[in-house]
């Protein structure tokens, strides 16, 4: 492993002293330029990747599944265009433009052809497309999948009572897997990608071969395996030369002597990489780069992770200075130009999905920091310039995540507080004590789990892993909504749930609890059967030799990831949203009616029912009735039962490969879609309203500061949940003014992580949102202004001090 | 055993405020306590000046259900929104404030045991642990109350608490003095260094004041001098040189004078209390006359404590050793090393 704690210290040696420092600006020049370009390019639809897939799969009708797909890729690389941009250090995308979403029909293309006019002027995410490839779509694309995608059969399969809970309901949301592939892999780039290249993984995969017999009924499978992984090694190998081909010749026609000379190094990494080991520092992220678009371009998903980059990119950065052919300077500015390339990824989703998934993020999540394999710190310089990247580049994506021990170094997480006090909601910071536990609680050994990495946003997970971390979403509150109508949905009426018992006759409190954990456990059982369905027909539909080569297990085992190839295969993970209100719910409840009884079931229901209009008084001690997120145990508890309950009720079940299922908290944007189809409820948030976030406290509840705020949510037992928990935290600029803020911030996540927390992100507000919360101030009864002995809760202030405090808070002041 | 009548001491707690970074090292909970001396014009927690518990009003939360106004026995009450009160005759009984479960109406103070506050600043151990910080004390004059405050930090010295006050200096010091001795940090304002000026704007001499600096500095207990700068009040050149002399000359203590920016923020608590904004006209001083003034101190030979330091010298570490070269160039931290 790398003896990070010694490089760590060493300082940068720039290569030649003389270059240095004019080197810098042109370094923030070319940055600047690459994402000015960036923001101005569209994202677009683009069918490429669609048409070659549907070309090849045309040829090889009757094939085995697994080689259709590596041949379609192969076609893919050796067809889609090649572009190199003005001013890239790091090459390749994977469509015709900078920000493509390419649609995977193999999969799901029904929803394009419904929304194909709308969808260039969609709330959310909207997309362009060419009028060429509207054609392409409608010609070629269309004609040959109709019946033949995975979304088209597994709609088919479900039974009906699961397609009623489960299909556009907003209650479950199944789609994630019949409408989207998978991703959620972390390419090995540590032990397999960099040491081997694509060529000596061909060869590994041909040998393998040689073994094998067409006689031997269990070698049959192995060998339509190897041959895929061949294609697959193949087509990405295409690609490099294609790059290599198109540098040069771009080198040739460049008047400009610094370019040429930039593109003819270019051209020459693109001869070595992917195809052979890289040698050095910008080969190596040109690499990565190449097997990070190729993910994309076989799989058009979210989270295709990054992985551990500081601990895969350092060697080589050591490497290249101990020879002096690279300076600080320099390897940062492949690192800004390798962090816009990963911005390009983009996911495209239908108008029901971009709900959930708002913000044309692909979730190329990349960690820094941690552990590793043997336990001692893994920060190095490369963890500083990512950190420092994600700074200077300011693009949504990578999304940086860091991970935090004990042990690492109060500078660097000083510098990660820095770069959050800039207000873009990176790094998100993860606590390594409990990263690792839920690892192990998935099945990992410990040293493996030592060298965790992040995916999508908030997932626990290791390059040798397999697993669906979001098989799906379900809404919690539309139990606890069941729980007080009977079944009934109270904004439609319709029967969605269990017909369980009048409300109004529930004996005690706990009577009524158990009644909605049954109504929870009625939807867990939907998540489960449309899991299980969805998997088998990935099994048969869509193997993945592409990134099958990338995970270890599959080349050993020869099987491919959908059958359990990798090392460690973890079950589905099913994602609770709402815990938060179900608590806030059940413990106002408990103490309105139950315990000081205030109300009358009655008098709630028919609150309810009318949305609160005209019962004032009774919304406004629901409001007032103790919420999770304040320290209080009284209602921290009920969220610590919900939470646990979601672990034991998904642990029921196991899928196709007999794993487990597992918990998730997180949630993204998916508190919005599910709280619109949720009426009023006991805790006192108004009907279709938003949902409380992952784990976090419902918006605008938690008024008691940061720190009451995280032992309430490290009451949860995180441990439980691999799939990852969540928790956001909104600062006012005053909060975490000075150095004296900065240490501030950092001994909150030092504090919290000991506590046992998971993961943190800051919020830190903007002038925009202090002005929404003037407008709003029910949904921000949270922001609290501190000053050296005064604090107030924003929303409480005078309009005019308000509007002193919006004019204090401006960034720069930081 | 004996902490048992230990906590039979109360005190009126106006607030608790969990995570602060500017009261003292560390994050800090800080304990508001009721009543204060001085009156200054200025004040931001103008609801901390009365010893007693007082009603807020919020009439914007109100929903005018009229409970209030069902359940007050002296038939005193009416909806916040309309003015909270109809008449004089409050006895203060509490009976509105529990019957508005809006929060329109709600006791701004709240008479706490000793036991109590220590329970709920021990919510935050594993924040001050990590953050060599603690609880600090303010208000009001927190040194008023002083066996109240004795009793708190007595238990906190037993827990290994860190504590620190924020003091306004005028209080009875032979009263006063066991607690004092006990703290480990303090944070003293000096408004104005001449007696007659003084009185003038705080209603009292800066006599009592300057006596018990010199005798808490002769405690040897770690502090730091703020300044509160309200432009035209006490601004002057004249009286910031003056008091970063007195600094220099007389107390070896200190580790410096933080000069804080006068804000407004306190205004809408006046108007919860029903009383009328004193400064009214007063704009809360520039950054540039703040970065003047801080430049007075330190010409003085006093060091000025900004949002950059924190408050023991010996936690203010020196960073980025790890750092790559290149990244610390222009980095933010450059301006202070
Ligand atoms: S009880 Fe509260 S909300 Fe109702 S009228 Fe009185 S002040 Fe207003
Ligand atoms: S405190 Fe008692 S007497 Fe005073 S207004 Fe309220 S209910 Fe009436």
């Amino acid at each position: 492993m790398l003896e990070n704690a010694s490089i760590a210290n060493r300082p940068v040696q720039p290569a030649q002293s003389t270059a240095a420092s004019s080197n810098q600006e042109t370094g923030n020049d070319r940055t600047r330029r690459l994402k000015n370009a960036y923001l101005q390019s569209r994202p677009t639809i683009c069918m490429e990747r669609a048409a070659a897939f549907t070309r090849s799969f045309k040829k090889t009708e009757g094939q085995a599944r697994c080689l259709r797909l590596a041949k379609a890729f192969r076609h893919a690389c050796e067809t889609i265009t090649i572009n190199i941009f003005d001013d890239e250090l790091v090459v390749g995308t994977h469509g015709s433009g900078r920000r493509m979403g390419a649609l995977v029909p193999e999969i799901s293309w029904k929803w394009l052809n419904e929304e194909l006019d709308t969808i260039e002027t969609r709330p959310r995410d909207p997309y362009y497309i060419s009028p060429e490839h509207r054609k392409l779509f409608l010609e070629e694309i269309v004609p040959y999948w109709k019946t033949r995608s995975l979304e088209e059969k597994a709609l088919a399969q479900f039974p009906a009572e699961t397609l009623k809970t489960g299909v556009n309901t907003d209650i479950l949301d199944t789609e994630m897997k019949w409408r989207s592939h998978v991703g959620e892999i972390t390419p090995d780039f540590q032990d397999i990608v960099f040491p081997k290249g694509f060529r000596k993984i061909r060869d590994e995969a041909r040998e393998k071969l040689e073994e094998l017999k067409y006689t031997e009924i269990e070698d049959l499978d192995k060998i339509e395996y190897y041959q895929s992984s061949i294609e697959a090694c193949e087509g990405i190998m295409t690609l490099g030369r294609r790059y290599a081909e198109k540098a040069e010749a771009m080198a040739k026609v460049q008047t400009d002597p610094q370019r040429r000379q930039e593109l003819a190094a270019i051209g020459a990494n693109c001869r070595r990489v992917p195809a052979e080991s890289p040698r050095n520092f910008w080969e190596a992220a040109q690499m990565c780069w190449f097997v990070m678009m190729s993910c994309f371009l076989s799989e058009n998903c979210p989270a295709f992770n990054v992985g551990r980059f500081d601990m895969f990119m350092n060697p080589f950065f050591q490497d290249d200075l101990e020879t002096k052919t690279i300076t600080g300077e320099f390897a940062q500015e492949i690192i800004n130009c390798l962090w816009i390339k990963i911005a390009e990824l983009i996911w495209l989703l239908p108008k029901s999905g971009s709900r959930y998934y708002a913000g044309y993020s692909g979730f190329t999540n990349l960690s820094v920091g941690g552990r590793n394999f043997d336990g001692s710190d893994a920060v190095n310089e490369i963890s500083y310039m990512a950190v420092e990247a994600t700074s200077r580049v300011g693009l949504p994506q990578p999304s940086l995540s860091v991970i935090i021990h004990p042990d690492t170094p109060e500078d660097f997480l000083l510098a990660c507080c820095r770069l959050a006090r800039q207000g873009i909601g990176f790094p998100a910071f993860h606590n390594d004590r409990v990263g690792v536990q839920m690892m192990m609680y998935a099945g990992l050994r410990p040293d493996d789990a030592r060298e965790w990495t992040l995916l999508g946003c908030v997932v626990p997970h290791h390059r040798k892993v397999y697993e669906w971390t979001d098989a799906g979403g379900y809404n919690m509150a539309a139990a606890l909504e069941w729980t007080l109508n009977r079944g009934r949905s109270r904004i439609t009426g319709e029967q969605m749930g269990l017909p369980t018992k009048d409300p109004r006759e529930f004996s005690s409190f706990n009577e009524l609890k158990e009644t909605f954990f049954t109504q929870v456990r009625h939807i867990l059982n939907h998540c489960a059967i449309s899991t299980i369905i969805e998997q088998r027909l990935h099994r048969q539909m869509v193997p993945r030799p592409f990134l099958s080569l990338l995970v270890e297990g599959c080349m050993e085992s020869g099987s491919d990831l959908v059958n359990g190839g990798a090392r460690y295969n973890i079950g589905p993970g099913w994602i609770v949203v709402g815990a938060a209100d179900c608590a806030n719910g059940l413990a106002a409840i408990r103490k309105n009616v139950f315990e000081e009884k205030n109300i009358t079931m009655d008098q709630l229901l028919k609150a309810l029912d009318d949305d609160f209009v005209g019962h004032e008084e009774i919304h406004e001690m629901l409001k007032n009735s103790p919420k999770f997120g304040n320290d209080d145990d009284y209602v921290d508890r009920l969220q610590v039962e919900m939470t646990d309950f979601n672990d034991r009720g998904l642990s029921e079940y196991t899928d196709i490969l007999g794993n487990p299922f597992h918990s998730a908290i997180m949630g993204l944007t998916y508190n919005i879609p599910t709280g619109s189809v949720v009426g009023a409820l006991p805790c006192g948030r108004k009907a279709t309203t938003p949902l409380a976030e992952g784990c976090s406290p419902h918006p605008g509840t938690d008024t008691s500061g940061p720190t009451a705020s995280m032992r309430s949510e490290a009451k949860v037992n995180h441990e439980l949940h691999p799939g990852g928990t969540l928790l956001n935290l909104k600062l006012l600029p005053s909060a975490i003014e000075g150095q004296r803020g900065l240490a501030g911030m950092a001994n909150l996540i030092r504090s919290y992580f000991e506590l046992g927390g998971y993961h943190c992100q800051f919020n830190v507000i903007s002038q925009e949102t202090l002005r929404d919360a003037q407008a709003n101030p029910d949904d921000y009864r949270d922001l609290v202004i501190r000053v050296a002995g005064y604090c107030a809760i924003f929303t409480e202030l005078s309009p005019e001090v308000q509007n002193e405090v919006i004019r204090r808070t401006s960034h720069e002041s930081l | 055993m004996n902490n048992l009548s230990r906590t039979d001491i109360t005190g009126t707690v106006l607030e608790i405020q969990r995570w602060s970074v500017s009261d003292g090292p560390g994050s800090r909970t800080v304990i508001f306590l009721k009543g204060c001396p001085l009156h200054c014009p200025w004040c931001a927690n103008p609801e901390s000046q009365d010893r007693r518990v007082q009603m807020a009003i919020f009439s914007t939360r109100c929903v005018r259900c009229g409970a209030c106004v069902r359940e007050c026995p002296e038939n005193v009450a009416i909806p916040a929104a309309e003015g909270a009160f109809g008449t004089d005759n409050c006895t203060g009984c509490g009976n509105c404030i529990r019957s508005c479960h809006g929060g329109a109406r709600s006791w701004m103070g709240e008479e706490m045991t000793a036991g109590e506050v220590v329970d709920l600043v021990k919510k935050d151990m594993v924040f001050y642990r990590k953050s060599s910080g603690g609880v600090t004390f303010s208000g009001g004059e927190p040194l008023t109350h002083p066996q109240f405050l004795g009793e708190i930090i007595n238990r906190c010295m037993d827990l290994g608490i860190h504590t620190a006050v924020e003091t306004c200096g005028y209080f009875d010091w032979k009263a006063a003095e066991k607690t004092i001795a006990m703290l480990d940090f303090i944070m003293f304002d000096l408004k104005h260094m001449d007696e007659a000026t003084h009185k003038r704007l705080t209603g009292v001499s800066n006599r009592l004041i300057l006596e018990n600096i010199l005798k808490i500095s002769s405690f040897g207990i770690p502090m730091v001098i703020r300044i509160p700068v309200i432009p035209g009040v006490n601004d002057d050149e004249h009286n910031i040189r003056a008091t970063a002399v007195f600094v220099r000359d007389h107390l070896p203590q200190a580790i410096g004078i933080e000069a804080l920016a006068y804000h407004r923020l306190g205004v809408n608590k006046y108007q919860a209390l029903g009383i009328e904004y004193p400064l009214g006209h007063i704009e809360p001083p520039s950054d540039s006359r703040m970065a003047a003034l801080r430049k007075l101190i330190t010409d003085t030979g006093v060091p000025s404590i900004t949002a950059d330091n924190d408050y023991d010298a010996q936690l203010v570490r020196s960073r980025l050793k790890s750092t790559p070269k290149h990244l610390t160039k222009d980095g933010p931290d450059n301006a202070q090393t």
